[in-house]
């Protein structure tokens, strides 16, 4: 079938010519005023020129706060991020910041004309400013009233214990992100200061930019070659000049550099996964619903973009429309955590619920791992999953962020619907059978349940060791 | 064509050949065709927004002989298409009501079609008329004008599907009734442009949209010949227009809306409310009017600084003829008095100390909230469909980003003061 749809776009080009849009495209001038000194740099032409979108990750998140002072990573970005908003000027662009356990990440949306002063402005407020006391002390403030108010939430809780379950006993990767009222009461500008000072380089920040085409840099622009079936895909719907504007730009005088990813792996690594053993933690609490979390290691020979499949595959089955209605929420995403990546689930779910949802997520993880979907159905979960990928990086700061993220693991950012596209179904079916051990989390009251189920094994191993506390 | 899959190389040849040979037969130049929008060019002085207003000018306007007509919005990439057609709808006094289950009906068979590629859908009543809007991968393009197809396709009136719709509209007009923020927006809207009916009608007219009603409602309205589609997309226009030939319900001898008169809506409801609301509309200029775009921003900072222990908003409406600038409050007795002053001093407070400075700050806000909705495909078409409801011109999202630029302290000042002379009209609703 494929032929024919070339054949028709052919067909299609050859009547009609070139479509106005490509013909008219402006010659890309240089990046002038962009702040430089970066080592890796990724643009990207957006769908559309309304606003520029910059991108910002700091290889520096909550799990180098130093011990005593943890919650100086939030801090101190919300600090910078509202340096730089007041810089700018509400007009000029918006800047907001996200930390998590591993990087913290700016991101800065600007008008296209204003761009470039509004990226300077962002970056030397980001790396240079002076921290600004006032600015420290309101956040500092509202933190601790923020704290104060979730003291003994169970929500805080299951947070803290769903981190812990992810590394290894102490590993600083599961401190508590926003910190603790004695930690935040101990942060102060210096605080700050040296915390930037280690963190905040511009050589190991990755930084992508997502705008217009004229932005691109003239002189680096060289489209990617597409894959066969990307090149017969584009052309079968008869895309005029079909061209991928991504490039990485590499400011050192090394070109081998720009496919070596800025963060390595830890020397601890368990080889192949984060980790070998499973384990299982029963909280008892007295809430109204049960938190579970099955967490799972990936191998390391599984891609990114394998492993988004496998999540959005896991989610799509236990998750459908209409939802089951013993779930309050279902939540399938990727973590990288210390010494690779793990598929995380987290299931909000009635209590009396909990044993059957433990079984569905572990069922449905094994089914996947039993063996490769049949080509026909792999193929329409494929295309519905390229289309919601497509979709959730439309905005151009969503998919900058994800670019960043490609650039410290992998070096280079992904072109995804090409990877997409380039899946099948023994990748996912080895992806799945590749996951290791599981760790499990319930969260929640106890109801006498034994936590077996009516779901098939495990393809993962035995079952893992079962530690349990309680708290009333 | 089975729903889950793409259609067929053939299919596609066959319609491509058959839109050139529409051209060929149209005795019109091949480029452009059917005639070319005007590419407006050039940056306004001191306007910084040039280039991405350039993002907001449509490539091409095609106007093919039995519609729809097409407007498209060039795109990098291979990445997302986002297509929104818009339908122009008037009803008559006995159909009011009758846009909104159309819509409902529609979207409830896009959404099960959408969902088996991981689409978005989206349909919508505006002043002028129905939308619908579909957002997917480029690859999936001619799925994806099926899915607008299916929307803009004879209403399916199965009492099961039309008792849903209805149920979906009874509830709309209860929250109108029955909550007291419904209750004020209603009171404002029947007083300050009394000749506007409510698009989702009342609950006197709700029994008269049956079957044949709905089907008579969207055979008059939902000809391609009236429809215009708005397209994102990196395609070339023929396969566009290839996608998308006959749409619509076929052509059909013209008709208005039916004008007998609408059964009078006796029914009481009762507002229950602990807080007391209050609000103030004011006319503000003809519709879409920019300088009453940034005079909201700046009522809405105004009013938060006067604004303490209570909820206030304001709100810019866009009717049909107008631009009506809307203030209201809700507060519980204590700060009740409060709250009633902050809404109605505002305008006198805002006046009273407006300044230059913040007028730009205004304007180069409400500019950027128009671009940053305008930066997915999806936003983009929704913004550039909407804008041309009115008139039809393809380049009045582009000329609104220029005109937001152009609004400066004169303006403001100017339309504050006949607001302040003109005086508001007000409603309540107490506990």
């Amino acid at each position: 079938m494929r032929r024919v749809w070339v054949r028709g776009a052919l067909v299609a080009a050859l009547l009609m010519g070139p479509m106005s849009h490509a013909a008219t495209s402006q010659e890309a001038p240089e990046a002038a005023g962009v702040p430089t000194g970066y080592r890796l740099t990724a643009w990207s032409a957006h769908a559309h020129g309304t606003v520029v979108a910059m991108v910002l990750r700091i290889p520096g998140g909550s799990g180098d706060d130093q011990k005593g002072f943890e919650g100086t990573a939030a801090l101190l970005a919300q600090v910078l991020r509202d340096q730089a908003g007041r810089a700018l000027g509400p007009a000029a662009g918006t800047v907001t910041a996200t930390v998590d356990r591993g990087t913290t990440t700016f991101t800065l949306l600007a008008l296209p004309e204003a761009w470039p002063r509004a990226a300077a402005v962002a970056d030397s407020v980001i790396f240079e400013a002076p921290i600004d006391d006032s600015i420290l002390d309101r956040h500092r403030r509202g933190q601790l009233a923020r704290l104060a108010f979730e003291s003994d939430s169970p929500g805080t809780e299951f947070e803290a214990e769903a981190a812990r379950l992810l590394a290894a006993p102490g590993s600083a990767w599961a401190r508590p992100i926003k910190g603790t009222s004695e930690s935040i009461s101990a942060v102060s500008a210096m605080t700050l200061e040296l915390y930037r000072r280690q963190f905040y380089r511009r050589m190991q920040t990755a930084r992508a930019i997502v705008g217009p085409r004229s932005l691109l840099p003239h002189e680096e622009v060289a489209p990617a070659p597409p894959t066969d079936s990307v090149r017969e895909d584009t052309t079968a719907v008869g895309a005029a000049a079909p061209a991928n504007p991504r490039k990485i730009l590499d400011t050192t005088p090394t070109p081998a550099a720009v496919a070596t990813p800025i963060r390595e792996a830890s020397p601890d690594t368990t080889p192949g996964l984060a980790w070998s053993a499973g384990s299982r933690v029963d909280e008892v609490q007295d809430v109204t619903s049960t938190w579970i979390r099955v967490a799972y290691p990936l191998s390391r020979s599984t891609s990114r973009t394998a492993a988004e499949m496998l999540a959005a595959l896991v989610h799509d089955e236990l998750d459908p429309t209409p939802p089951d209605p013993d779930r309050y929420g279902v939540e399938v995403r990727l973590v990288d955590v210390p010494g690779g990546t793990a598929l995380v689930v987290d299931a909000t779910v009635f209590p009396e619920a909990a044993d059957r949802w433990e079984g569905k997520i572990t069922g449905t993880v094994a089914r996947l791992a039993s063996g490769p979907m049949q080509t026909d159905l792999f193929g329409w979960r494929r295309r519905r999953f390229r289309t919601e990928r497509l979709l959730d990086e439309a905005p151009p700061e969503v998919e900058a962020a994800r670019m960043t993220g490609d650039l410290l693991d992998v070096g280079r950012p992904r072109d995804l619907a090409v990877e997409i596209w380039g899946l099948d179904a023994d990748t996912l079916y080895q992806a799945a059978r590749d996951l290791g051990q599981p760790r499990t989390l319930r969260f929640g009251p106890d109801l006498g349940q034994t936590h077996d189920t009516d779901q098939p094994p495990s393809p993962q191993g035995p079952s893992p060791r079962a530690e349990t506390s309680g708290r009333m | 064509m089975p729903m889950n899959e793409a259609p067929s190389g053939a299919f596609l040849l066959m319609m491509t050949l058959l839109a050139a040979l529409l051209l060929a037969l149209s005795g019109l130049p091949a480029t452009p065709l059917y005639g070319q929008s005007p590419v407006e060019g050039g940056a306004l002085p001191g306007d910084s927004v040039s280039e991405a207003r350039a993002s907001l000018t449509p490539d091409t306007v095609l106007n093919p002989p039995s519609g729809p007509r097409i407007v498209m919005l060039g795109a990098e990439g291979e990445g997302v298409a986002a297509m929104r057609i818009s339908v122009p709808l008037t009803e008559g006094p006995v159909e009011e009501g009758a846009g909104e289950v159309l819509r409902a009906l529609a979207l409830a068979r896009m959404q099960g079609m959408a969902d088996l590629v991981g689409a978005r859908v989206s349909a919508s009543r505006t002043p002028w008329g129905l939308s619908y809007e579909v957002e997917g991968a480029v690859a999936d393009f001619e799925y994806l004008a099926y899915i607008l197809r299916t929307a803009v396709a004879a209403p399916d009136t199965a009492a099961s599907s039309l008792d849903a719709a209805r149920h979906l509209l009874e509830e709309a007009q209860a929250r109108t009734r029955e909550t007291p923020d419904g209750k004020i927006a209603a009171d404002l809207r029947a007083a300050v442009a009394p000749g506007v009916r409510p698009l989702q009608g009342g609950a006197a007219t709700l029994p008269g949209l049956d079957a044949a009603r709905i089907r008579q409602v969207w055979r008059r309205s939902h000809q391609a010949s009236v429809m215009t589609l708005v397209v994102s997309s990196p395609l070339v226009p023929e396969v566009v227009l290839a996608a998308t030939r006959g749409m619509g319900a076929p052509e059909a001898a013209a008709a208005g809306p039916l004008d007998a008169p609408a059964p009078v809506d006796r029914g009481k409801s009762q507002v229950q409310t602990l807080r007391s609301w209050y609000g103030e509309a004011f006319g503000a200029g003809p519709a879409r009017s920019p300088v009453a775009a940034v005079t909201a921003l700046l009522l809405a900072d105004a009013l938060t600084a006067r604004s303490g222990g209570y909820e206030t908003q304001v709100q810019l409406w866009d009717l049909p003829e107008r631009s009506v600038l809307v203030l209201t409050g809700a507060a519980y007795p204590r700060e009740a008095e409060g709250m009633r002053r902050a809404v109605s001093g505002t305008i006198d407070a805002l006046r009273a100390h407006l300044d230059e400075g913040a007028v730009r700050d205004a304007s180069a806000r409400a500019r950027a909230d128009v671009l940053l909705d305008a930066r997915t495909p999806g936003g983009l078409v929704e913004l550039v469909g909407r804008a041309m409801e009115p008139a039809g011109d393809p380049d009045t999202a582009s000329r609104r980003v220029a005109e937001l630029s152009r609004v400066g302290l004169d303006d403001v000042a100017s339309l504050l003061d006949q607001m302040r002379a003109r005086g508001p009209v007000r409603a309540e609703v107490r506990p």
